[in-house]
């Protein structure tokens, strides 16, 4: 029974981090109607920026609150910077031609990311530290490692942040404007390339934050490392229901929760395949996902 | 003797004879490469590559099927060749020690194939409904999910593989394989069912208004695609001598997809072309080792930035995959019965009624338009008889049938056609493809038919081509035969789109604004025209309109609607007079405008 | 026909310019110019310091048979091929350096997976082929060209299960093992064998995918079976995580591992929470032995100062082998190489001296090494197959005989106890010696017999 606390534990601590990339999917999704499957290496960026910053400060040696703080927010700014010349130069010329064009340019980024940063960075894990090293709590048989408390602190602040920016800023009802019909909303005079400029940068700035927590939690980081999560926060996302930001919040820690219990009780070498499988059951079953809204094409 | 081939009593074999002959004469070609120059070990390394080549053709050729032809989005492609490659594998190395004739070889190549298109029609029948992303991440997910599976199947050597294969395949049987997908896909491509697939990824909505039943066409796409994957597995898995799960990620989905867009979505010669290029690349990069993958990555990113629509665009003709139809031929109708009988139809969206309480019969060859002002449900009316969406209550009928549960491509085909307010052409194609298509489900030829240029095949391509001519220029759009669609001129195009419905060989015609951005001179014409069209070909014709001239100039009988409520129904100077259409639609200042025309007993505006 | 005709016309025209250039290594044996040695290894991926550290060893090797004037008055050559981890890419370099380089010789791999894609094709070629550091034992079943310089799992497991009964005392063990790679598969189920003919009890047994990070699932279940220690014969990178998490959930036991946690970055990686931990492996660069110390010089001076590790030491053993066996042939043929190093006797590899037995595998002996702290690695004993008498000269192991245990942590085997392992740690079939003799440790080929299917 023990177990299965920890299980629980272990799930929502992952399915935490999940969320936080699966944000940047689904809002991406709602304003350009593209998967952009760079969003995991961005991701797998801003943890190797932590890893360089944390290097060059000391911070690796002696791990700070503070240094910690500092080190997020240069990932931020890089990852930031980042998810706004993809968007620029990469998606952008696209944004007319067909939907898989943007895909396949997609992936190319991606692929880019990887191995740009297999060469740069040499293939091997390195260890990351960044956070310090503190005790966790122990409530009974159950553990809960420190990164694992201050991983949800983190999430569930920026949710909150995030909530607040699209539903009660100018900017974020602009958003979602553009998710519902980018035509009528630039005809109503919102500025589009801002819009979907701004919403990257967002979704960015939100995988940063997972990579470093991410980062923490596993402290390995390599050139590769966003490719799995990136995926799974994905499926976290149509599960939420694309484009729905509460959702992608539920989608995280759903399938965080279903592959910890999957890992635990069967077997770990079926933990990808129940990402997947839940990803096809919602697109079959309700493809709106749990929380999305339908969208009927009028003839 | 009448020449060596000639006379009819040998037409059908020269016929069969010319249909083989590519396929072959190739293989002897391909024999005599393979032991000149693919057995040298010199040459050992070019033709691991020229090999791996044969593989990608295969896949690139394939998944252009559904993803460039179809216009399905499918990156699970990996999946279905390691389901191809692991079947055959496991019956390979459990065979015969010795298979002199490769009797065993080529019946495990045909169970992988077979297995994997198993796989394709699992994937395929429940994922297919989805539309654009979301099937792409769905067969992504199975591609993924037929990997894990692999990885925990003692039977498949779990997540470390099967090894040793033995090693049969070689360049003659992977180059004969490319070119059987090759000419398959060609063969396909150029007959109807080609078009039918072309039609689906063009427009949906208005192929299955032509008759042409997407899902299945889908699925078809789906299936042979995935078997024709599973044989390149399974040539694959023997070439190589050994197979590893970790060969067939998603990664290399991708690859392939990339092959197919880089190509030019649709046409083989550019999936060909791009999967040696492709292949080749990381090879000749391989120098540059470490940059490799870098230099493929950017390499894909500005292939796609300055030339998207790949080397070769769309350029190749159609591509069709005949299919045996199982349906029977459309059944006549007596002239005095309905041919639309809609009772008491209503359909809610959510909390909003759109149409209430409707009620139309329409009798062959009536013509019977529908007005009312914008937002009055009249579209929903139509999409309601076309099955777009069925009733909430109340019953329809088209030729006698209850059209409860039928999808609109059934619908086509029991004799409705229909035309968009939209213009739901498909453009990229050319005005004779379009018109074609909308001939497509009267053909009975089945895709195997097309592929070895059968005789009902050859038959029935004149039939259409000289029909959809002869509509071309019913419809003056002769001269614009081979203009591609969305070229055309905004009157034309809406000409052509009358020409395909007409194509289907309605009995009642449903046409949505066909006036709407015309101008004068052009809507007589266009009264001309409907009224020509109705007495040529013994059409019901049902129109929505707003030109008040063109509706009284054409119509029998009218029916009004004012947010899905049918406020009036006559004839054409009973509604004109009609206080409530007037004061709901027409409006006072067109009422003193015609009041004289009307006292006087004419319609005419 | 008028679109496939250029479609292969195209083809054929990119197979004429495709045609490589010829490889600079001679087949015949009259040739002069340098002698061509083809190196597969994993330069990039995960395991690259796996390949790294070989190509190091073997560089080394190499490079010292070139100041000694080479091999038949010609100098060697190496061509290294990086196949990036993946079984399938070793294969096809593994062609690649025989079609087109036409190398006399394989060196390669590391990982059992990629050398059993590799083996084929080097068998089928009549090109030898040696291994540094392939353990399972079915690489060498590929072939009567397919060599090792390694000792094999069957030995590796029941070392690992001794060490684990004998100095650990422990009787309730937990196996955590990577099923995606041969290596672990088969050597956790030696250790399972072993250990449970020890009378030791498996209380748990989980798997994960090399490259997984989260090992919370498994490690959680096993907590709850209150193992006394972790059998983990995985890779370092995974191993390290694997040794933080555990601590994380709550788990104290040391882990024992095997040969793939050798590697710099397993403390990296891994920190305090593998200190304290133990594993079986082909070397200790602390040994005082005389040869063993001047290996560890040289290499420092050639690599900046790195000490080497049981990959490099393995592949200078493998490299010197081949070598010594190229100067013994009669020529250069491959037929020529494969028999003269199938007669390999007492080779004074760094390692321990090398004699290949019938399946061309070594008898050697195995080390275990603690990690102690800071990352640096501790000799705790020295373990010997059966009939294998220590060479003098090295230090840290004990008496000759075949006793089991070495010098400092051995309780276990004081004299006259006769351990209950004395079997043969293979497939059921135990040799007489074997059930004659009760302190004999068994390399698992010590007669006819060969263990691992």
């Amino acid at each position: 029974m023990a177990e299965l606390f920890q299980h629980i534990i272990n799930g929502i601590s992952v399915g935490a981090i999940y969320a936080l990339i699966a944000l940047g999917y689904t809002m991406v999704y709602g304003v350009l109607k593209l998967i952009n499957f760079a969003h995991g290496d961005v991701f797998m960026v801003g943890a190797m920026v932590g890893w360089y910053v944390a290097r060059w400060t000391g911070e690796s040696q002696s791990p700070s609150i503070g240094g910690a703080l500092l080190i997020a927010l240069a990932a931020m700014l890089v990852c930031g910077t980042l998810g706004f010349v993809i968007e620029r130069l990469a998606y952008r010329p696209l944004r007319n031609s067909p939907r898989l064009n943007s895909l396949i340019t997609a992936i190319g980024v991606s692929f880019f990311l990887e191995y740009g940063g297999q060469y740069l960075f040499g293939p091997n894990p390195r260890l990351f530290s960044v956070l310090p090293r503190q005790a966790g709590l122990h409530v009974g048989p159950v553990s809960l490692g420190y990164v694992d408390v201050v991983t949800l602190v983190v999430s569930v602040a920026l949710m909150i942040a995030l909530q607040r920016i699209v539903y009660h800023t100018k900017i974020g009802t602009a958003m979602r404007a553009v998710s519902f019909n980018s035509n009528v909303a630039a005809l109503m005079g919102v500025n589009i390339d801002l819009v979907i400029s701004f919403t990257f940068v967002l979704g960015s700035v939100l995988a940063a934050v997972a990579g470093i927590l991410y980062a923490s939690k596993y402290p390995t980081v390599q050139p590769l490392m966003g490719l799995m999560p990136g995926l799974k926060a994905f499926v976290a996302a149509v599960l939420g229901g694309i484009g729905n930001v509460p959702g992608a919040m539920l989608g995280g820690l759903v399938l965080g929760l279903a592959e910890q219990i999957v890992s635990g009780y069967v077997s770990s070498t079926w933990r990808d395949a129940v990402a997947f499988g839940i990803l096809i059951l919602v697109l079959l079953v309700r493809p709106t996902g749990l929380l999305g809204r339908g969208e009927a094409e009028k003839v | 003797m009448a020449g060596l081939f000639g006379g009819s009593a040998l037409a059908p074999a020269r016929r069969a004879l010319l249909s083989w002959l590519p396929f072959v004469a190739a293989i002897p070609l391909l024999w005599v490469v393979q032991r000149t120059l693919a057995e040298q070990p010199d040459w050992e390394y070019a033709f691991q590559n020229i090999n791996h080549i044969g593989i990608a053709i295969i896949l690139a050729v394939s998944l252009n099927l559904v993803n460039g032809l179809t216009g399905q989005f499918s990156i699970g492609h990996a999946g279905f060749m390691a389901v191809g490659g692991y079947v055959s594998a496991v019956l390979l190395m459990r065979g015969p020690a010795q298979d002199p004739y490769r009797l065993f070889f080529i019946a495990s190549i045909a169970a992988g194939a077979g297995a994997a298109a198993l796989a394709g029609w699992l994937v395929g029948k429940p994922s297919l409904r989805l539309r654009g992303d979301y099937l792409a991440i769905v067969t992504l997910g199975f591609g993924e999910i037929i990997r894990v599976i692999i990885e925990n199947t003692p039977l498949f050597g779990r997540a470390i593989g099967l090894s040793p294969i033995p090693r049969y395949a070689d360049f003659t049987w992977i180059y004969t394989a490319a070119i059987a997908t090759i000419l398959v896909s060609k063969r396909l491509r150029d007959s109807t069912h080609g078009r039918a697939f072309l039609s689906v990824r063009e427009d949906e909505v208005a192929a299955e208004a032509m008759g042409v039943d997407t899902t299945g066409y889908k699925v078809r796409a789906f299936v042979i695609s995935a078997g024709m994957a599973g044989v390149a597995g399974a040539l694959s898995g023997s070439f190589e001598g050994n197979l590893s799960p970790q060969s067939f990620t998603f990664v290399r989905s991708f690859e392939v997809v990339a092959m197919v867009v880089l190509g030019g979505m649709g046409s083989i010669t550019g999936s060909t072309i791009a999967a040696a290029v492709l292949t080749l690349l990381p090879e000749y990069l391989r120098a540059v080792a470490n940059l490799r993958m870098v230099i493929y990555s950017v390499a894909l990113i500005v292939l796609m930035l300055v030339r998207p629509r790949g080397l070769f665009g769309t350029r190749e003709a159609w591509e069709l995959f005949p299919w045996r139809k199982r349906r029977g031929a459309p059944r006549a109708v007596e002239l005095t019965e309905a041919l639309i009988d809609v009772r008491h139809a209503t359909i809610r969206f959510g909390g909003l009624t759109a149409v209430a309480d409707f009620s139309l019969q329409v009798k062959p060859r009536e013509l019977v338009a529908l007005i009312g002002p914008n937002g009055a449900g009249k579209t929903t009316v139509f999409n309601l008889l076309t099955g777009v969406y069925p009733p909430t209550e109340g019953v329809i009928l088209v030729a006698g049938r209850d059209t409860r549960g039928l999808s609109p491509h059934d619908i086509a085909h029991l004799g409705l056609a229909r035309t968009f307010q939209n213009i739901r052409l498909f453009r990229e194609l050319s005005a004779f493809d379009n018109v074609r298509l909308g001939c497509h489900h009267l053909t009975r030829e089945s895709m195997g038919a097309a592929v070895r240029h059968g005789q009902l095949s050859l038959v029935e391509e004149e039939w259409v081509a000289k029909r959809s001519d002869e509509l071309l220029s019913i419809m003056g759009l002769l001269h614009r035969r081979d203009e591609i669609a969305k070229n055309l001129p905004y009157g034309e195009q809406r000409r052509l789109e009358i020409a395909r419905a007409l194509a289907t060989g309605p009995k009642a015609l449903l046409l949505d604004e066909p006036a709407a951005g015309t101008n004068q001179k052009e809507k007589t014409e266009l009264m001309q025209l409907i009224r020509g069209i109705r007495d040529r070909f013994g059409v019901a014709i049902v129109l929505i309109e707003h030109d008040m001239k063109l509706v009284m100039g054409v119509s029998e009988r009218i029916l009004v609607l004012d947010h899905g409520v049918t406020i009036a129904q006559g004839l054409p100077r009973e509604i004109q007079t009609n206080p409530r259409v007037i004061e709901a639609y027409l409006g006072e200042k067109y009422a003193r405008e015609h009041a004289g025309q009307i006292a006087a007993g004419q319609v005419q505006p | 026909m008028r679109r496939i005709l250029p479609t292969l016309l195209a083809v054929a025209a990119l197979a004429a310019c495709k045609k490589q250039d010829q490889g600079s290594g001679m087949m015949s044996p009259n040739a002069t110019g340098p002698i061509v040695i083809g190196e597969v290894g994993s330069m990039t991926g995960t395991e690259a310091t796996f390949g790294l550290s070989s190509a190091n060893g073997i560089q080394l090797a190499i490079d010292e048979f070139n100041a000694k004037g080479g091999v038949k008055g010609r100098q060697l050559q190496v061509k290294v091929l990086d196949d990036q981890g993946r079984p399938e890419e070793a294969a096809t370099a593994a062609t690649r350096l025989i079609a087109s380089e036409h190398v006399v010789a394989l060196l390669g791999e590391v990982a059992s997976t990629r050398s059993m894609f590799m083996a084929p094709k080097a068998q089928q070629a009549k090109v030898p082929m040696v291994t540094p550091s392939s353990t399972n034992p079915a690489v060498t079943e590929k072939g009567d060209y397919i060599f090792r310089a390694c000792f094999i799992d069957p030995f590796q497991g029941y070392v690992g299960a001794t060490f684990a009964h004998d100095n650990l005392k422990v009787k309730k063990v937990a196996v955590l093992k990577d099923v995606r790679n041969d290596y672990s598969v088969g050597l956790a189920k030696n250790f399972i064998d072993a250990f449970t003919k020890t009378g030791g009890q498996i209380v748990a047994q989980e798997s994960y995918s090399n490259g997984d990070v989260d090992f919370k699932a498994q490690l959680t279940n096993m907590k709850a079976a209150a193992p006394q220690a972790l059998y983990v014969p995985g890779y370092y990178t995974d191993v390290g995580l694997i040794a933080r998490q555990a601590r994380e959930v709550g788990i104290s036991a040391p882990l024992i591992g095997g040969d793939g946690w050798d590697s710099e970055k397993l403390y990296e990686i891994g920190g305090e929470a593998i200190v304290g931990s133990y594993f079986s492996n082909h070397y200790s660069p602390d040994d005082p032995s005389p040869r063993i110390q001047e290996f560890v010089g040289k290499y420092k001076k050639a690599f900046g100062g790195q000490t080497p590790d049981s990959l490099a030491a393995q592949a200078y053993d493998a490299a010197g082998m081949l070598v010594d066996a190229m100067k013994r042939a009669n020529d250069l043929t491959g037929p020529s190489i494969r028999d003269a190093l199938a007669a390999t006797k007492a080779y004074p590899g760094v390692t321990g001296n090398i004699t290949l037995d019938q399946n061309r595998n070594p008898l050697k002996p195995a080390v275990v090494l603690k990690v102690g702290k800071g990352g640096k690695y501790e000799f705790v004993t020295k373990v010997y197959p059966e009939g294998m008498q220590p060479e003098s000269g090295s230090g840290g192991d004990t008496a000759a005989g075949g006793t089991k245990t070495g010098g400092n942590t051995a309780p276990a085997a004081s004299p006259g106890s006769t351990p209950a392992t004395g079997t043969a740690p293979a497939v059921g079939a135990t040799s007489s010696a074997s059930e004659a003799s009760n302190t004999g440790q068994k390399q698992g080929v010590p007669s006819a017999e060969h263990p691992k299917k």
